[in-house]
């Protein structure tokens, strides 16, 4: 059953019967432990926890040694008792509601029922082990802070605090997954937030109807009002650092109990392009880095369909000697040069891919037959020809600098090898014209996902295209609503 | 459902597009480069001589002899199974026994020719056919050799041909051919 | 968190590729002397008056029956414009970017992206412009820097035409080119502070192209080129081994034809729209198709004499712009 089956009903005044409910509850669970015990002063009640999830420390110490020690004489409610005079814990609380009281009992904390009382106490012992901090495996840095989130959300919270040590953060609760009852936190900068986006945040995660929220990527498909796009319009990070700079620029992060991964709304274009090491360098360096993820997303788009359409439809355009060393080396091939490329890419996906998933001890195997088998032996077996394999690498690796676009760069690529080969650079010009209508279209929770170039200004694209240097960083960017854009004084 | 609907719809589209528009296409080993034109005089008749490199260090020379330039070039484009790509021509060869009228009426129908490149440079030789089949040393084609060797001196930039339509002075460098070398001459040829 | 363009670089980008528009692929008359050049001088300061008029209205739709008839003229005016200079890049394509494919398939794709981008808002528009003009730019003076050492001023020394030549000369780039802009009237209703700047920008790059076209080939070899910016960019060799850049004129001429051609439809559906509010919603399939069939299926535009479709260039803006503003907004 769910647990909003038992919404609105409350527990009985009888102990043994309320006992008796919580096992028929929990039927077939064998994790649950029960413990009933009698106080010196005649006090009847009964611990409910789960194995595994409580600090057996702090629930032995703090719970039931003071029970099991108690001997003067109680009066008026048992359980407003326990708590005030009885318990030493620091987080308690007091409830009927059947449903509140299964929720906590699941996520870690100790139940007490008393006898001839229908409320009952519950008691924060959480103690499940959680994976602990380390670095994020997908967002190295060389320079900067090296922790990352866990899975837990209130250590997550927790590291954000430290971030972040002001009473402007808010965090708000909010739960969802039918079956997974999924904890989450929206937690934003109330001065600096961009109110639109934490509207419309709060309205669609109140929408989303599903079984079970497992990973952050659950929600951002449910709340993506760009169902079909190949582009993301939410940000993801499993850094505490990149989270509190987003926040700072006026973003809302929304925070999920069992993913170390946040989402951060709103998402624009040129967040794909952004490093963490781009501020832990210097602005010089952290420049080159930008401008060359730019040209690696236009190259890795690009080179492949270019080529494609310069020998098949524009050779007028080849210079002379490169010409006759392509047009050598295409000489008794057994495919099209569309069907070579599309192989050669997929080829390339394949390897790629598979140096994801392999374990270890198997990626020096794995070089060797990306490398020899389909570099060396494909070529000399004139399967495929040299130009066009350097041609698909080439493209391959400057896609490679963008991981953030992954999926976008490989059906984009495949688009507009397609457009070129039947096309020529005419349908080079048509796809990279359709490519960045549908990214200028784009809306990300009510910005534009291109919003940097509403405004074409030094102020506006500070952060985009190159990263100034902080004491030029006076405004926040474009996102922020316009009330609060001072950082600093200049 | 609308949305697959417009994605079917555009799929079919393209793939008729594409395969309909795919009518003479020819990929780069189906296409030859013309690297030198020659023109001399045969009778009454023009005789073009075209230098065509079938790879990368082969040239073959082709003759045929007609009325007028298109008439030979249509010839040699039939008896070529590739397709014949003009656009990486690098040299003109005049052949000094044609008439100044002749030599106008083959410049202007390069000129307007839409896949000729205008930056080819014209030279005059005693006999094209004879110049377009010296070997070079270094198996490169003659018509490549000829337009390296006059790029390298900025005076004969005026022997391209945007050039020569330019100004109002048509001089082309003359060229020889020796057995196995060519020869540039100090002379200058008048064609107007 | 307001979505608005906040200032007007964006307009003066996208106005300056409609100005240069057609007129870049192929010069309009055939018959370049001297007077063509200042008969471009001559045209481009007639065009400030048409721009100092339009700056002064903005489109307010009235219900009027005579306002009526004059948006509807004004829309057939800038489905012509825009069939000229669909026209003009059809045929380029056709002959010289890919002549070994019909002509058909790629009208057909151009058109669904020019439907793509008119079904956009305004804002998608003027990014667009904004990316296209940066690269616009830098290739059209790099690639008249690097054309330097092929140029040849001789042509000043020709001697001066006379006034109806520089007259006719003025005439043709007034009409292909500048008296076109009164169709921006119906597109961007309120922004038109950058409309000057994107004048007078694009008129300097069609000036520098004409310079360029004319220095290396002089005005007798010009009237033989059917794309003469085209094959001044492909003479063009930096050392040895750069050269063959005419690719970059090809995006030149697709991008300014893709703005114009974009603007002309925006502005035909918003003055469709003005007068039959109802059939707003079909106006856009079906003139894409009339362009469609007029631009691939017949070769009007290739043999008519200029001088015979000047008059309905030139005629209906000028009338437009002598009206009283009370007309029609």
């Amino acid at each position: 059953m769910d647990i909003k089956f038992y919404e609105g009903q409350k527990l009985s005044k009888n102990l043994n019967k309320n006992i008796n409910n919580i096992k028929e509850i929990f039927k077939n669970d064998d994790i649950l432990r029960i413990r009933e015990l009698t106080t010196p002063s005649g006090l009847k009640c009964a611990l409910f926890f789960f194995d595994g999830m409580v600090n057996g420390e702090v629930l032995n110490e703090s719970v039931v040694r003071p029970l099991l020690t108690f001997s003067q004489e109680y009066s008026g409610e048992k359980a407003e008792f326990a708590v005030e005079h009885i318990l030493f814990t620091a987080e308690t609380s007091v409830s009927d509601n059947l449903a509140q009281m299964i929720r906590n009992l699941l996520y870690g904390d100790t139940l007490i029922l008393f006898e001839s009382d229908s409320n009952a106490v519950t008691v924060n012992t959480k103690g499940w082990r959680t994976r602990g901090i380390s670095e994020p495996g997908d967002e190295r840095v060389l320079q900067g802070p090296r922790e990352g989130f866990d899975e837990s959300v209130m250590l997550n919270m927790a590291m954000l605090r430290r971030k972040l040590s002001t009473p402007d953060l808010k965090a708000e609760f909010i739960q969802s997954g039918r079956r997974t009852d999924t904890r989450m936190f929206i937690c934003y900068l109330e001065s600096v937030v961009n109110g639109k986006a934490l509207k419309e945040l709060k309205k669609r995660i109140k929408e989303i109807d599903i079984d079970s929220i497992l990973d952050a990527n659950y929600i951002n498909e449910l709340i993506n009002e760009n169902k079909f796009s190949i582009f993301k319009t939410a940000g993801t990070t499993e850094r505490p650092d990149i989270v509190a700079a987003r926040l700072l620029e006026g973003r809302v992060a929304l925070f999920i109990d069992g993913t170390p991964v946040i989402l951060t709304v709103p998402y624009l274009f040129c967040e794909n392009f952004q490093s963490d090491d781009d501020y832990y360098q210097n602005y010089t360096v952290a420049f080159i880095g930008r401008i060359m993820r730019y040209v690696s997303f236009f190259l890795a788009i690009s080179i492949p369909s270019v080529f494609l359409a310069l020998i098949s439809h524009h050779k007028q355009l080849i210079p002379t000697s490169l010409y006759l060393t392509i047009s050598a080396s295409r000489n008794n091939l057994p495919f099209p040069s569309v069907l070579e490329c599309l192989l050669l890419i997929l080829i390339f996906e394949l390897l790629r891919e598979t140096g994801l998933r392999v374990p270890q001890s198997m990626g020096s195997a794995l070089s060797i037959v990306g490398g020899l088998v389909i570099g060396q032996s494909a070529v000399e077996a004139k399967i495929v020809s040299a130009p066009m394999l350097i041609a698909v690498a080439a493209g391959g690796i400057a896609g490679l600098m963008v991981q953030k676009l992954k999926g976008a760069v490989f059906y984009s690529r495949i688009v507009m090898v397609l457009l070129c080969y039947f096309f020529g650079l005419t349908g080079y010009f048509i796809g990279i014209t359709a490519l960045l209508t549908i990214i200028f279209s784009l809306n990300s929770f009510g910005t534009d996902y291109t919003a940097s170039l509403n405004e074409i200004s030094f102020s506006s694209l500070k952060d985009t295209v190159f990263r100034a240097p902080w004491f030029k960083m006076d405004t926040r960017p474009v996102i922020s609503p316009n009330r609060i854009r001072q950082r600093r004084k200049k | 459902m609308k949305i697959l609907k417009i994605f079917l719809a555009f799929i079919i589209i393209f793939s008729l597009c594409s395969c309909a528009s795919l009518t003479e296409m020819r990929e780069v080993e189906d296409a030859v480069l013309v690297c030198a034109l020659g023109f001399d005089r045969s009778g009454d008749y023009i005789k073009t001589s075209m230098e065509i490199a079938f790879k990368s260090d082969k040239t073959t020379i082709l003759t045929a002899i007609g009325e007028n330039t298109e008439e030979c070039i249509k010839k040699i484009e039939n008896n070529v199974p590739e397709k014949l790509i003009f656009s990486h021509c690098g040299t003109v060869v005049i052949g000094q026994s044609l008439t100044h009228k002749t030599v106008s009426a083959i410049l202007d129908y390069l000129f307007i020719k839409e896949d000729f490149p205008l930056n080819c440079y014209v030279v005059s030789a005693d006999s094209a056919n004879n110049l377009l089949n010296c070997k070079m040393p270094s198996n490169e084609p003659i018509g490549y050799s000829i337009a390296k060797l006059l790029s390298q001196k900025s005076q004969d930039a005026d022997s391209r041909i945007f050039s020569l339509f330019r100004n109002e002075e048509k001089l082309l460098p003359c060229f020889k051919a020796n057995e196995k070398t060519l020869i540039r001459e100090e002379k200058k040829w008048k064609i107007n | 968190m307001e979505n608005k363009l906040k200032n007007s670089f964006s307009g003066i980008c996208l106005y300056s590729l409609f100005f240069i528009g057609n007129t870049i692929i192929n010069l309009p008359l055939k018959e370049y002397t001297k007077g063509s050049i200042i008969g471009f001088l001559v045209a481009f300061l007639l065009g400030f008056i048409v721009i100092l008029r339009l700056n002064s209205i903005s489109f307010n739709p009235k219900n009027s029956f005579t306002a009526k008839t004059i948006y509807l003229f004004l829309c057939l005016y800038s489905l012509l414009c825009g069939i000229v200079t669909l026209r003009n890049f059809v045929t380029f394509s056709d002959r010289i970017i890919l002549p070994e494919i019909s002509g058909f398939f790629p009208t057909l794709l151009f058109l669904i992206l020019v439907w793509f981008l008119c079904r956009k808002d305004e804002k998608v528009i003027l990014k667009l412009s904004f990316i296209s003009f940066i690269a616009i730019s830098v290739m059209v003076i790099l690639l008249f820097v690097f054309s330097l050492k092929f140029l040849s001023f001789d042509f000043l020394n020709e001697k001066m035409p006379t006034l109806k030549e520089i007259g006719y000369q003025s005439l043709a780039y007034f009409s292909m080119s500048f008296i076109q802009s009164v169709i921006i009237f119906g597109f961007l209703k309120k922004e038109k502070s950058s409309l000057l700047g994107g004048y007078i920008i694009g008129g300097a790059f069609l000036f520098l192209t004409l310079i360029q076209c004319v220095a290396t080939f002089g005005f007798s070899s010009l009237n033989n080129l059917l794309n003469p910016y085209s094959s001044a960019v492909g003479i063009i060799t930096f050392g040895d081994k750069f050269s063959r850049l005419e690719g970059f004129s090809y995006f030149i001429y697709f991008a300014c034809t893709l703005f114009k051609t974009v603007i002309a439809l925006k502005s035909a559906k918003n003055f469709f729209g003005a007068t039959f509010k109802r059939c707003e919603k079909f106006f856009l399939p079906v003139s894409l198709l009339v362009y469609l069939l007029i631009s691939v299926f017949t070769n009007i535009f290739i043999n008519i004499p200029f001088i015979t479709i000047a008059p309905f260039l030139c005629i209906p803006p000028i009338i437009f712009l002598l009206l009283p503003k009370k007309l029609y907004s």
